[in-house]
């Protein structure tokens, strides 16, 4: 079970109780053969869809796997995504039924029902909000929308977006826990503070911040279905069945709204794309400043979930006692970065003495010019640039025997200083 | 404009067919107040979003940039996600509308303009798999199923997914062509024949094997209107209002069969999962093989779109005569695997201590004493081998002590 089975059983607490209530309305319905009601029972039942992925994705993030070999770490974030595109997806069939009912208005007979079913819907909503709040959680239930026609999509259903941030991993504690300085490390006299990253959001965090969005959209889906509810029994006129239509389209653009940027997110972290708070061309530079490093190359940088944050960089240098500094101060700069899973492959150049290398894109350990493979390395088109200077300019290669007497020879030069 | 305009242009016509043809259906839906033309129009609508999406993250995965270290390339992987999400959403949603007529079926009054909408979705769809049909590529159009009820969305809707799926980049057409050996190259006397990987689907590819289905599953889905119009046009009695649904559930079983392996490969891309077709301890095996190579560890492979494999590894060998020859070896290892690499050599203080006792550990981490082993990639496995270092005696390398060492053995391999 889960460190934290408190929010594990909140978790499944929700589902059940959204799950119920599914089952409840659709047994209801047929009984009583309403098809508000069955309509309405299909809808929470996307809500344990979107409830069921989140929490899968929460359980396989953690399972251990010799097959892959970054685990399935990254299950949350792509979750996040399912869920996401699930909810514009369902926005967009919500959005379809409210534009034909302002074209053909659908009467509703019982209001009184909705009433029901909309107090119901809220009343879960609520109760998932206080059950999740101190956490941070959304309970991703209910939103009870029916409405006395065919369809029971009518109103914005918010956030099953957010669903699957439901955080019962160690991370999202630790992470909240150590947003503060909490370790004073000296390092050859320097004193380190190491202040976990604040703006990274874990897996978790990414969710959890939707989380509440989700759950005050929800609501305000259920009071949107009280009000129209109460429009429609307490006034008379036409004009009254085009208040539902209307409300859901504005609740549709409110959830699409706080929708894209958990979109986004997630999307840019699948993307393989530089964290925002990473600054690329600085670190770079801090690397190039290095004392020894002649060159940087093949420089990538991408987060594989929440706070785990992976760098690979090719460095020029001179030789093997460069080498060693070099990757300890490489490896600082990284670290207070706050990326900790790197690998640096090292490049021995030929001439010590020029320390503008000709093409610092040119990788020297590539597989070689004359094997056409450079379309399926990571940056086919650079490479393709770079091999064709290389075709221009004299061989760089090192590693051969006759690059390895060079260093050599270097290296004794300097043992003989 | 990308290399092969001939396709762009293709997909462009397709999208604009499409787009036309939801257009025709609103206005004239809204001019005859036929709910049955709007709601299919929308249906077409959705079509037209899948197209997009496909057609952008095609785009988009061109882009040059200079803040994203990988570029865009892995546009067309995502794009063929959502697409597939999108589509089991749909798919979900025409379920419930089928599964409500099961319980009150609704009548359908005028079955001719159903039997019209069928026949010209039909027809979109068969233009299109003439249109793309040489380069296996999908329309993505239609499914003019309309009904004379206020659903629209009673039958399955074929393969949004597979819309991604138009793959128009440099790409897919090398890798077809490559498929078969091309190159006989020379290395120090051995004959390498570099044989593209046909195992490995591109992002193009991913997308276009589900195209034909989708085309299939798309032109299936207007038969199925077309045979329910003609029953009920035809023939008497309630039962026939509950053909439309029961076919549509079994349409949308298919669809989400052909979906779910989409769904299954992009995720699995996206989850940073090692490629079906690499086997792994293979590598590692070859890679510990090579003659100096002590250890392996934090030895990472995953697929970062279409034949764009990368790997990272540490290894840790004796001094840096033997990275140099181990460099090589590895990378053509990888190399015949398909997979380019970043290889981060260790130097161990003894040399002649062939067994590391904790392979696993890193020597350049970033140290002990900083608990960040959390954000590190793959957390358990460092938490544990830095258990087992406080356990034994320091081993870190990297020191000046361990320069000394290393300085040392490289003169006394010199001397020999």
């Amino acid at each position: 079970m889960a460190r934290y089975s408190g929010k594990t059983c909140r978790l499944l607490t929700m589902l059940s109780m959204t799950a119920s209530f599914f089952l409840v309305e659709i047994i209801v319905g047929y009984i009583t053969n309403s098809i508000a009601l069955v309509a309405d029972s299909f809808h929470m039942l996307s809500d344990v869809v979107a409830l069921i992925v989140g929490f899968a994705s929460v359980r396989i993030s953690k399972w251990q796997t010799e097959k892959n070999t970054f685990g399935w770490i990254r299950a949350e974030v792509l979750g996040a995504l399912v869920n996401a595109v699930f909810l514009v997806a369902l926005c967009f069939s919500i959005l379809v039924e409210a534009l034909k009912r302002l074209v053909e208005f659908e009467e509703v007979n019982n209001p009184k029902l909705l009433l029901i079913v909309g107090g119901a819907g809220l009343l879960v909503n609520v109760i998932g909000l206080f059950l999740f709040h101190d956490h941070g959680h959304s309970h991703g239930g209910s939103g009870g929308h029916s409405h006395g026609g065919s369809e029971g999509h009518g109103h914005s259903h918010a956030g099953e977006a957010e669903k699957p941030e439901h955080a019962d991993s160690e991370e999202s504690k630790t992470l909240v826990e150590r947003s503060t300085p909490t370790e004073i490390t000296t390092k050859n006299g320097t004193v380190t503070l190491d202040i976990d990253n604040p703006k990274v959001a874990s897996s978790s965090q990414l969710n959890m911040r939707g989380v509440f969005l989700h759950v005050l959209g929800d609501a305000l889906g259920s009071v949107v279905v009280i009000i129209s509810a109460l429009i429609i029994w307490l006034c008379e006129g036409d004009w009254r069945f085009y208040v539902d239509p209307a409300m859901s389209i504005m609740m549709v653009i409110i959830i699409l709204g706080t929708t894209f940027p958990l979109l986004k997110e997630s999307g840019f972290i699948l993307l393989q794309t530089v964290p925002s708070h990473i600054n690329l061309d600085d670190i770079k530079r801090k690397i190039e400043e290095v004392e020894g490093v002649i060159a940087v190359h093949e420089f990538h940088v991408w987060q594989l979930a929440g706070s785990r944050i992976i760098a690979s960089a090719h460095i020029t240098c001179k030789n093997l006692h460069d080498y060693f500094t070099i990757s300890e101060s490489v490896k600082e700069i990284f670290h207070n970065e706050g990326i900790h899973s790197t690998s640096i492959q090292p490049e021995f150049v030929q001439n010590p003495l020029e320390n503008d290398v000709e093409n610092p894109t040119t990788c020297i350990l590539e597989c070689g010019p004359d094997k056409n493979c450079y379309t399926d390395t990571c940056c086919g088109q650079k490479r393709q640039d770079s091999k064709k200077n290389k075709n221009n300019d004299s061989p760089h290669r090192e590693g051969s025997t006759k690059g390895l007497e060079q260093s050599r020879s270097e290296t004794t030069a300097m043992e003989q200083v």
